[in-house]
């Protein structure tokens, strides 16, 4: 009896500290779509249908959107966001359109442009400055290569140029004809080099 | 003598096939038709192309980059700017200035400063004016080096003479012409820094080289010079002993710590020929424009030691060592361990070409027959850093970055000790490089997401702040028409609620627009009947429309 009097005395001082403390001591939790926001590229382009990277995401947890429709991040992304939703990865949705092979940046030719503005009111991260009736340009480190301006300039003055593979860093290959980790692959390299 | 610390890893008794290159003087100069310099992006012109340049002329600016300016090494006509193949492993075409020597010996008049009167800041900016960049390899910039020294942490100088990679042999025979200079710049600097104590290392498979300091050392050369403060040390021949962080561990006893730089320790490290460019830019006012560089391998026809301006193409400094014998399968700029894969002879000589290869053998990462990795750990035993390369490799091959930095992936020096030693061929070093890029490609990636995720953050914000600075114009305009009572529900209209709260006078109106509603319907019961009660509806045109809006 006393026993049992004890562990509910315990049990209730127990719980009633946790209690506070969970209140008191609350974390802020990354919600869901914060944590998928994280993952997306952050190009800003749209071609998954959002208006942006954001609402996207917020989409995606909200179970609105599918996880294979951002163009821009490509394989890598749709495989890190199967990860983080602990579904099955899939190939990226071919009516969103197809994976650059390149990351690109816009270029304004300054000689054509008239100045209407209509790329900047477009951009989704302001990186293109100028004025009205004045000449534009792009800032190219601030450029996430989203084409969006590309269609409403009225005189066709903005092309999307491939990042200079210096500037954005040269990577270094992979070195191919490597053995898998199996005895067999050594038998096929092998073969291979004849 | 100094005691040594010694290292961990590394390899005694690699092949070191230096005697041909040192077995002749360091040959002359062989001033070819063209030189290509090569231009760093971002970096702005000063001469246009077809002007004529004077041997020293400052090329190029690069405040803006901080990228070391280039000089014209000979007097000739700057012809143009093309795309030339660039020292680079990626083996990609860059824009170089193309150079035409006239054969003359034209040059601009050099102001020399001398070692007195002296001070640490103007030696940085003679350094940075100089274009002198580490000539060991890294390619560091010299004058942020020497930047430590302002900030009073030095303590110790090392002057880093040690080759311990099989076939160069530049510093060696630099060391061995002018040993002379190297001591004296070495005391020079080592009282300017005011550093405690000052080395100059090399290896013990060069006694020709530590003769030559000793001799200097005591020698007649240095009459006056307190040089009596140079320690020079001979280390056993071990690769990589000349890495920086092994020698510094070697010498010290301590090791650079992670992510840090020698500076962290107070140590100043730099090449011999560093070393050499430094009291040219000093005693002469001379810019850096040439180097010493090894031209070696199977295929050359003869090995040697040579003079090189920058600019000058593999090919043509082949061809003034005898060219090929063979056709060389694989053309090497660095050393056996560390240097890559040239993709074009006319690749030009740049500040950190040590060595030019021409082997007989295909470049490491194309040898067969490949076999799988057999975690022998040979690779683990010689590892400098003290890494596991085994580790390292399974998650460099299948893309576990994560685990790979674990691992420690940004220690690894790609000194190559792990893929000489492994019994599979495997091309280790390579793997690591992929893996290394990758991982800063995708940092770089994140940190411009992050920028991006901002900037539309903020125009989110600033759009929406706009349209409800739009409405409450709107408002206020229309509020003015409506004489203020209106205000509060003409704003919940904009806002788009949709049932507005009815002030009064609104319900009292609809009240009655609902009671001549009733009597209209009535009327038209009747109207069926007796069809003259339509004028009572007409008489209230607005009526309608307001139970329409109503419901």
């Amino acid at each position: 009896m006393v026993a049992v009097v004890i562990l509910v005395a315990l049990a209730m001082v127990i719980g009633g500290v946790l209690g506070l403390a969970a209140v008191r001591f609350r974390v802020e939790s990354d919600p869901l779509a914060d944590k998928i926001d994280k993952v997306l590229p952050q190009t800003q382009c749209g071609q998954c249908g959002f208006p942006g990277c954001r609402p996207y995401a917020t989409a995606i947890s909200a179970g609105e959107a599918d996880i294979n429709q951002c163009p821009p991040g490509g394989q890598a992304t749709i495989d890190e966001l199967a990860e983080l939703l602990g579904v099955e990865s899939k190939p990226l949705n071919p009516e969103n359109g197809a994976e650059s092979e390149r990351p690109t940046v816009a270029w304004i030719d300054e000689a054509i442009c008239i100045g209407c503005t209509k790329c900047i009111q477009a951009c989704p991260v302001d990186a293109i400055v100028g004025a009205n009736k004045l000449m534009h340009t792009v800032i190219a480190d601030e450029c996430t290569g989203c084409d969006l301006c590309v269609e409403p300039c009225p005189v066709d003055c903005i092309y999307m140029l491939p990042v200079d593979e210096l500037a954005g860093g040269w990577q270094w290959p992979q070195p191919q004809a490597d053995t898998r980790s199996t005895n067999n692959a050594a038998v096929e390299t092998a073969g291979n080099g004849q | 003598m100094t005691a040594l610390y010694g290292f961990r890893g590394g390899i005694a008794g690699l092949p070191s096939n230096k005697e041909g290159s040192t077995s002749q003087p360091i040959q002359p100069l062989v001033i070819p038709q063209r030189l290509y310099l090569p231009i760093d992006p971002g970096v702005e012109l000063l001469i246009k192309p077809g002007k004529r340049v004077l041997a020293g002329e400052v090329l190029t600016d690069s405040n803006a980059t901080k990228a070391a300016v280039w000089h014209a090494p000979v007097a000739g006509r700057f012809v143009e700017i093309v795309d030339h193949p660039a020292a680079h492993p990626s083996g990609r075409s860059d824009p170089a200035m193309v150079l035409e020597p006239d054969g003359s010996a034209d040059q601009v008049e050099f102001s020399e400063t001398g070692w007195t009167d002296l001070s640490v800041e103007r030696l940085i900016a003679i350094v940075e004016s100089a274009g002198i960049t580490g000539m060991g390899g890294a390619g560091f910039p010299t004058w942020l080096k020497l930047g430590v020294a302002e900030s009073g942490r030095l303590s110790t100088l090392i002057i880093n003479g040690v080759e311990c990679e099989p076939e160069i042999s530049c510093d060696d025979m630099l060391i061995r012409e002018q040993a002379d200079r190297v001591v004296v710049a070495t005391a020079k600097l080592a009282a300017l820094l005011q550093v405690e104590t000052a080395y100059i290392a090399v290896e013990d498979d060069s006694p020709q080289a530590m003769a030559a300091l000793r001799a200097a050392k005591a020698g007649h050369y240095t009459e006056g010079v307190p040089v009596g403060g140079v320690e020079l040390v001979e280390l056993p021949t071990r690769y990589p002993s000349g890495s920086e962080k092994q020698l510094i561990e070697n010498l010290l006893g301590k090791q650079v710590p992670k992510n840090g730089l020698p500076a962290d320790l107070g140590v100043l490290c730099l090449n011999v020929a560093t070393l050499c460019a430094i009291e040219d830019a000093v005693m002469k006012g001379q810019p850096l424009t040439t180097r010493v560089v090894t031209v070696s391998g199977e295929a050359v026809a003869r090995p040697q030691n040579r003079w090189a301006l920058f600019g000058t193409p593999v090919a043509d400094l082949i061809e003034s060592c005898g060219g090929l014998t063979a056709k060389a399968e694989n053309l090497v700029m660095g050393g056996p361990m560390m240097g890559f894969a040239l993709a074009s002879p006319q690749t030009p000589v740049i500040k950190t070409t040590n060595c030019i290869l021409a082997q007989n053998r295909p470049p490491l990462d194309k040898r067969q027959p490949l076999m799988p990795c057999i975690r022998c750990g040979d690779c683990v035993d010689v590892c400098p850093a003290g890494l596991l390369p085994q580790q390292l490799y399974w998650f460099a091959k299948s893309g576990e970055h994560d685990k790979a930095q674990r691992h420690n992936l940004f220690d690894c020096i790609e000194c190559g000790a792990c893929a000489y030693v492994c019994p599979s061929q495997l091309p280790l070093v390579h793997h690591y490089r992929a893996a290394k890029s990758e991982i800063r490609g995708q940092q770089a990636q994140r940190i411009k997401a992050d920028i991006a995720r901002e900037r539309m953050l903020a125009r989110d914000e600033r759009l929406a702040r706009r349209e409800q600075e739009a409405a409450e114009r709107r408002l206020l305009k229309r509020g003015g028409r409506k004489a203020g009572t209106a205000d509060p529900e003409a704003k919940k209209a904009v806002t788009g609620e949709t049932r507005p709260a009815m002030s009064d006078e609104v319900a009292t109106a609809m009240d009655r627009a609902k009671q001549l509603q009733q009597q209209a319907d009535a009327d038209e019961t009747r109207a069926s009947i007796e069809s003259t009660g339509e004028s009572v509806d007409s008489t209230e045109p607005g009526q309608g429309a307001n139970r329409e809006n109503g419901e």
